[in-house]
């Protein structure tokens, strides 16, 4: 009695999941989407989208990793106050998060002046949409590689160094090895959270075809505009998209 | 000859340490948490001592002014429960100290070879460090410390993670292997049996400190 | 075997739980009448100064949706349910007659005025239309599907060629544009705090707070005609007797409200 109940549940959730991707994935013959997809608008927000998620998740890797590491290692006061910091953006509405970046880092923000000097204007530009993507998105990487390195059996880095591999070498062929699996799985939440950002990016980066129209904007806009088709083609690779990432990185974790 | 004379406080105790180690197995015997772990991570540099000094072979490895990074030191550690890398195969695993060295492939894979046939497991090149039984293991980690030529070697509880049976057999067999080795040896140990298979030279360390024992002809 | 206590335990849990189910379900009747309006961004403050004076006079509460027209035009199509339409264009509201969901005629209940908005600091030096067009302008426009976008583009689409306007004034504009936000508020937040050199919005979105931080521009005559607002009951409309009521309020007591917040007569 008790597993049909478990079942059942079970079973309610998946359906929920499914049923709403697979009626939009069915909504339009596959002709339909292909055309809708050869539109200017719907390439320009794809390319975007692509150009500018591997921009964020390089970016977040690179920052991330350090920051992972030094939260699993270092033992310093304040620890969980950082730890905290860093669990911020996936609690704050992406709504909050655009308007904070462009009160900080606007035209008439708290870095304006700096920025002015160098010449530099961020908001309505790609760049404030990789901003954007980076600060909601480098929390799911960070907290999945700290787990990863957390779980490393710290011996084994202790004989990595006795047979005569230095703190960066131990760090490449024994740490990251061994929390590749967590580190993986981390990157694609994190890429995934980037692809689907809107709220932040409106908010900071604006919305201009080919500069910051990304594939959510475009399909909110498109859905506006009456273009449900582009909208809809537009979803669907979105869709499409996350599937191949999620099951090649499964495949990778089971190797 | 390893000198040590070094001090650390601890969380429990005060650790204090003074001896020379000559070429060959010494014993270090003392009961579980007695800081005989403590000694050996001090010797490989994986803990700074507060105050005192190693030397081997005439180089300072530690002293008030200097310390040499653990993988600066050239000391071979057998951690107790081996410490094999779960991600490289057998071979890699013990090529690994060679390659820290930038020791050419082709070499590589020579001394790898022999260091695992003088351990008598040299058809294990290529096997998966899951699959190997507990001696085997042991034999691997030691290959694995052994093949980079260190100038000193330290075996941490080196067979209480095998089961009672096997236990006799490795540590005559181990008992054979070390007596070929002419660098400073430390052993330690929990059981008082390994005393009787390495006479040479017995330390007893206790609440922290090394005390001389009696020496063996 | 149970213990009797547990039993009725049981049974009182799950009659609990089936009064809470169905409970809800009579609820119409007992509820205080209300309606939901879905109306255009742009007559936010109006309305939400009018409606406690609709519900004094009818007792009638309004729960409001506001937002661009074309993105509540697009909600309805997709079977929001709402009593009253209010859009800030014919365009959207066509939209809502030709797919059958307007119970009858849409009415015209106001007008709107564009406008020019530039920073209080105007950074660019813009003083009037044709500098909308000079090269490095950062213009911010709502989407073109948006009423107050689309009225935008077609007023530099006719001011184009007009003395003072080069031939191609309306692509010089469009290639300035930074950004399409989703409605006229997100424009006039967005010039108000800076960003951006120039902004169109409608006259009525000239709140105090926001006066404080911008200049505001007036069209030319004759470059905009106004803007067309029409009002419709939804034919889906679950209360769609207090859906006429507040119609019927909105063109008549309610237009104080409107010509309080600057909006032209119908």
């Amino acid at each position: 009695m008790i597993r049909a109940v478990v079942a059942v549940a079970a079973a309610l959730l998946l359906a929920f999941i499914i049923i709403p991707l697979a009626g939009l994935v069915l909504h339009l013959a596959p002709r339909d989407i292909v055309s809708a997809l050869q539109t200017p608008a719907a390439q320009s927000a794809l390319c975007l989208s692509l150009l500018t998620t591997v921009i964020a998740l390089a970016i977040t890797l690179t920052l991330g990793t350090p920051l992972a590491y030094i939260l699993a290692r270092a033992a310093f006061r304040g620890r969980s106050i950082v730890d905290a910091i860093v669990d911020l953006p996936i609690v704050v509405p992406p709504a909050v998060a655009g308007l904070a970046l462009l009160l900080v880092f606007g035209r008439t923000g708290t870095f304006a002046p700096v920025l002015a000097r160098l010449g530099i204007q961020l908001s309505f530009t790609t760049a404030a949409v990789v901003m954007a993507q980076v600060f909601v998105s480098s929390p799911f990487y960070v907290r999945a590689a700290r787990a990863g390195f957390l779980n490393i059996d710290r011996t084994l880095e202790s004989a990595s160094a006795t047979l005569g591999m230095g703190p960066l070498r131990t760090f490449y062929f024994v740490t990251v090895p061994l929390a590749a699996p967590a580190l993986l799985g981390g990157a694609v939440l994190c890429w995934a959270r980037a692809l689907g950002e809107f709220g932040a990016t409106i908010m900071f980066a604006g919305n201009l075809l080919g500069v910051s129209q990304t594939l959510p904007l475009a399909v909110y806009l498109n859905l506006e505009g009456g273009s449900m088709p582009v909208a809809i083609a537009l979803s669907v690779i979105m869709i499409a998209f996350s599937a191949a990432v999620v099951i090649v990185v499964r495949l990778f974790e089971r190797r | 000859m390893l000198h040590i004379d070094v001090g650390l406080q601890m969380r429990d105790f005060t650790f204090a340490a003074s001896t020379e180690v000559p070429s060959g197995v010494t014993v270090v015997v003392g009961p579980s948490g007695a800081g005989k772990s403590t000694l050996l991570r001090i010797i490989a540099g994986l803990l700074r001592p507060d105050s005192g000094s190693i030397v081997l072979d005439g180089r300072v490895l530690s002293d008030h002014r200097t310390f040499v990074p653990p993988y600066q030191r050239d000391i071979g550690l057998v951690f107790q429960e081996y410490a094999l890398f779960p991600h490289l195969s057998v071979g890699r695993n013990v090529a690994y100290g060679l390659r820290a060295r930038n020791v050419p492939a082709r070499e590589r894979g020579a001394r790898v070879q022999a260091a695992l046939d003088r351990l008598e497991v040299g058809s294990l090149a290529n096997e998966h460090v899951g699959e190997l039984s507990g001696g085997q293991r042991q034999r691997v980690a030691l290959a694995r410390a052994l093949v980079i030529e260190p100038k000193a070697l330290l075996l941490d509880e080196p067979l209480s993670a095998l089961d009672p049976q096997t236990r006799g057999r490795v540590r005559s067999e181990l008992a054979s292997i070390l007596s070929d080795i002419h660098i400073p040896t430390l052993l330690v140990t929990h059981d008082e049996a390994d005393r009787a298979a390495f006479p040479q030279r017995v330390l007893l360390i206790e609440h922290g400190r090394l005390i001389s024992g009696a020496q063996h002809g | 075997m149970k213990s009797l206590q547990t039993m009725n335990r049981i049974r009182f849990c799950a009659l609990m739980l089936a009064t809470a189910l169905v409970a809800p379900l009579p609820a119409g009747a007992a509820d205080p009448a209300k309606i939901t309006v879905f109306a255009a961004a742009s007559l936010r403050e109006a309305f939400e100064a009018a409606a406690p004076a609709f519900t004094k006079k009818t007792g009638t509460a309004v729960t409001f949706s506001f937002g661009g027209s074309d993105t509540l035009a697009a909600q309805l199509a997709q079977g929001a349910a709402a009593d009253v339409f209010a859009s800030a264009n014919e365009a959207q509201m066509k939209k809502i007659t030709d797919a059958g969901l307007a119970a009858g005629q849409p009415k015209t209940f106001a007008r709107n005025r564009l406008v020019l908005i530039v920073p209080k600091s105007n950074p660019a030096g813009i003083t009037n239309l044709p500098g909308l067009a000079k090269p490095g302008v950062k213009v911010v426009l709502a989407a073109a599907a948006v009423p107050v976008g689309g009225y935008a583009r077609a007023a530099f689409k006719h001011q184009a060629g007009q003395p003072g306007y080069a031939p191609d004034y309306a692509d010089a504009v469009e290639k300035n544009v930074v950004s399409n936000e989703l409605d006229v508020k997100a424009v006039a937040t967005k010039i108000s705090i800076g960003e951006g050199d120039a902004g169109v919005v409608y006259s009525t979105d000239i709140t105090p707070d926001i006066a404080s931080k911008v200049t505001v521009i007036p069209f030319p005559p004759g470059a905009s005609p106004d803007a067309i607002y029409p009002i419709a009951v939804l034919k889906n409309a679950p209360n769609s007797r207090d859906a006429q009521a507040f119609v019927g309020f909105v063109l008549g007591d309610g237009q104080a409200f409107l010509k309080a917040r600057g909006f032209l007569a119908p």
